[in-house]
């Protein structure tokens, strides 16, 4: 276990610390509550289960990136292997891979929130406060004109020849940001206003303490109030446990993530009487639809993802529509595990690479998966989805092959079984949700969110408003699982805000 | 080898009622290894992985490398053992499923690498599409393992246009590397 970067704990040692509060798991939620109890004056040591990376680290090779900067070494799938859920892992969390993609949740899904779930202080002025200070000190701001590849520039050609909602997004890139195009490995030139980089450095700087390479193995408590967390130092290739730690605390916050927190929790026995932790998982899951042009695209130049189209996305109890559909990439190894079929017939699909553009669909979701813990770093996620799902997936594949044709594809790719290639969209109208399934298509999810919701009933929710668990008393969350819901989009700036609202609780009360 | 068969029929009702990966983990029992605790794969699954790949990343053209010419299955290997442990053992389990699917599955009864490459091509061309959602898992599983490890060599990106060393994003010491 090996501090980042200003403290080192000798290896197999068993090591006991204590300190005002405890932060388990380092992405945008953790990152936001340790930097603002810091600056705060309170005494917190962050636990993070990945490495600590530098720009330096960044090699822009996916075999070698892939399996360090993602949990359970990018290997992470719903028990069905149906769903690849990738989840990041390192201090910085998944911000660390993200494409920077920055919205505020919609006035819609918050309305339905308040009403269903009773977060009345998410009606006011404040939260939009929140968002618009998160916003700033994270440097987010609107893709510029001069930042758009080939690729999203079709996407963008496509939405506006349909008369579609959607237009440009925002990023929270840094003034290093050179377009590499090589986000989601890790930025090679620190120019993300990631986690790491905005929060827990700063914070590191003024004397918060973190760990990596810790793997939190229980939440430890007394008299109904959590004191603290032990755990294991872990070798960063294989997870095997090399070391013991103790951390006592007043405060314990849960950061690590949907999948992670909620099965921390299981695996600790909180008092759980309502059988709600680890339930009501949403995974966001995505497919991808590809359209091969005539001329060369060259996504893998610029920036990935800057255009969204937002016509079928609509939220609260009255919403028809549920996709979200964005501009996409992956890079050639990661792109040939999507394409259809093996050997020279896949090879010569290979070819029209350079000429591909890709948009990826993903799901509000309605259903709802379990989480439970397994071995080591493992967690096992049930999550099948039901059929109104499917009929959204077939929705957002149908209009995001519809976007690529009105953008002057030839053909496009749509990865039902057996794959399908569209070149008229007068074909598109066979895709339907009846003739998905399990693996029909394979998805992809990178948003798992709502394992350990917010909400004013202790029967009906497992955190308060405020982010405290309703039968543990200082036991916090501070990641995606707060929230009730899907949310339908990208969840950092959500995350990042609602961490800075649980932090804000934590010290009131302190 | 009746008895052998016996076993792999059972380990592809494994894969039915159970789940892939504990059918994978019964057919590397009845296969005759121990089964890995180390994270490491077994030389015979290595075998099958190095047989997986030359039929599934078999190129359409001299212009491409084999993966055996471009180092493939070494990159393979090391995408893995960057992998915790656990996760090892899983893609391990897949690669006994697919070691012993043969005998049960014929119409070669034998281990997967001991069939020719036809055969293996032909062996594996029902995977992608079967019926069963729990095939499909085990070579969408295997298949992205292969293409990870071969089309991230340098020497497959040029006849797919994918060029690095020419992105201005992209730092000098990293573009000189490839």
């Amino acid at each position: 276990m090996s501090s980042a970067p200003i403290h080192t704990v000798p290896l197999a040692q068993r090591m006991t610390l204590s300190a005002d509060v405890v932060v388990v798991g380092l992405g945008a939620g953790g990152g936001m509550v340790f930097h603002d109890l810091v600056d705060a004056g309170f005494d917190v040591v962050g636990l993070e289960l990945g490495r600590h990376f530098t720009s330096k680290d960044m090699s822009v090779q996916e075999e070698v990136m892939l399996p360090q900067l993602f949990s359970e070494g990018g290997g992470r799938a719903t028990d069905d292997f149906g769903i690849s859920i990738l989840q990041g892992k390192g201090v910085g969390g998944s911000t660390l891979h993200n494409t920077n993609l920055c919205k505020r949740l919609p006035e819609e899904l918050l309305d339905d929130w308040v009403v269903r779930f009773g977060l009345t202080d998410l009606a006011g002025k404040s939260l939009q406060d929140d968002f618009a200070a998160v916003e700033k000190l994270l440097n987010v701001h609107p893709v510029p004109d001069e930042h758009l590849n080939r690729n999203n520039l079709l996407v963008a050609k496509g939405i506006k020849s349909l008369g579609y909602r959607g237009g440009r997004l925002s990023h929270n890139r840094g003034a290093l940001c050179r377009q590499s195009g090589f986000c989601e490995l890790g930025c090679p030139n620190d120019g993300k206003e990631n986690a790491d980089r905005a929060l827990i450095r700063p914070a590191i700087a003024k004397a918060g303490r973190v760990f990596s390479e810790a793997r939190v193995e229980r939440i430890l408590s007394h008299r109904g109030a959590a004191t603290g967390v032990s755990g294991v130092c872990v070798d960063p290739k294989t997870g095997a446990p090399i070391g013991e730690f103790k951390i006592n605390a007043r405060h314990v916050v849960l950061a690590g993530s949907a999948t992670g927190s909620a099965a921390l929790v299981k695996k600790s026995d909180v008092p759980d009487p309502y059988r709600l932790a680890g339930t009501n998982l949403h995974l966001h899951p995505g497919a991808i639809v590809a359209g091969v042009f005539s001329e060369p695209v060259e996504a893998w130049l610029g920036i990935p993802q800057a255009i969204e189209c937002t016509q079928f996305l609509e939220f609260g109890p009255k919403a028809k529509n549920r996709a979200w559909i964005v501009s996409g990439f992956a890079h050639p190894g990661a792109a040939a595990g999507f394409m259809p079929g093996f050997g020279p017939e896949h090879a010569k699909l290979m070819r029209e690479y350079r000429n591909t553009a890709v948009l990826i669909t993903m799901l509000h979701d309605q259903t709802s998966g379990v989480v439970s813990p397994g071995a080591g770093e493992q967690i096992h996620v049930s999550y099948r989805l039901d059929r109104s799902d499917y009929d959204q997936l077939a929705l957002g594949m149908r209009e995001s092959a519809r976007i690529l044709l009105a953008a002057g594809a030839q053909k496009v790719f749509v990865p039902t079984r057996p794959a399908r290639w569209v070149t008229r969209a007068t074909d598109l109208d066979a895709i339907t949700g009846a003739t998905l399934g399990p693996l029909n298509p394979s998805l992809t999810a990178v948003h798992p969110m709502s394992t350990l919701w917010m909400g004013d009933h202790r029967k009906t929710s497992v955190v308060n408003p405020q982010g405290m668990h309703h039968h543990m008393k200082n036991l916090w969350v501070a990641d995606g699982s707060l929230f009730p819901t899907s949310i339908g989009g990208p969840p950092q700036i959500p995350i990042y805000t609602f961490a800075r609202r649980v932090a804000r609780a934590i010290a009131a009360t302190s | 080898m009746n008895l052998l068969k016996h076993f792999a029929a059972d380990s592809v009702r494994h894969v039915q009622a159970l789940g892939l990966l504990q059918g994978g983990r019964f057919a590397t029992r009845i296969l005759g290894e121990r089964h890995p605790s180390s994270g490491d794969l077994l030389p015979w699954q290595i075998r099958t992985l190095e047989s997986l790949q030359s039929v599934i990343c078999a190129g359409d053209s001299d212009d491409l490398p084999t993966p055996d010419e471009c180092g493939a299955l070494e990159a393979t290997l090391g995408f893995m053992r960057g992998m915790p442990t656990p996760t090892v053992e899983r893609m391990s389990a897949l690669l006994a499923l697919f070691e012993a699917a043969p005998l049960a599955m014929g119409p070669v009864r034998v281990r997967f690498s001991a069939l020719d490459p036809a055969q293996q091509n032909a062996f594996l061309e029902s995977w992608p599409d079967s019926r069963l959602p729990q095939q499909r898992a085990a070579f969408h599983a295997i298949k992205t393992m292969c293409m990870m490890g071969y089309w991230t060599r340098p020497s497959t990106w040029g006849p797919i246009g994918y060029d690095i060393k020419s992105n201005p994003g992209v730092p000098d010491h990293l573009r000189e590397g490839i």
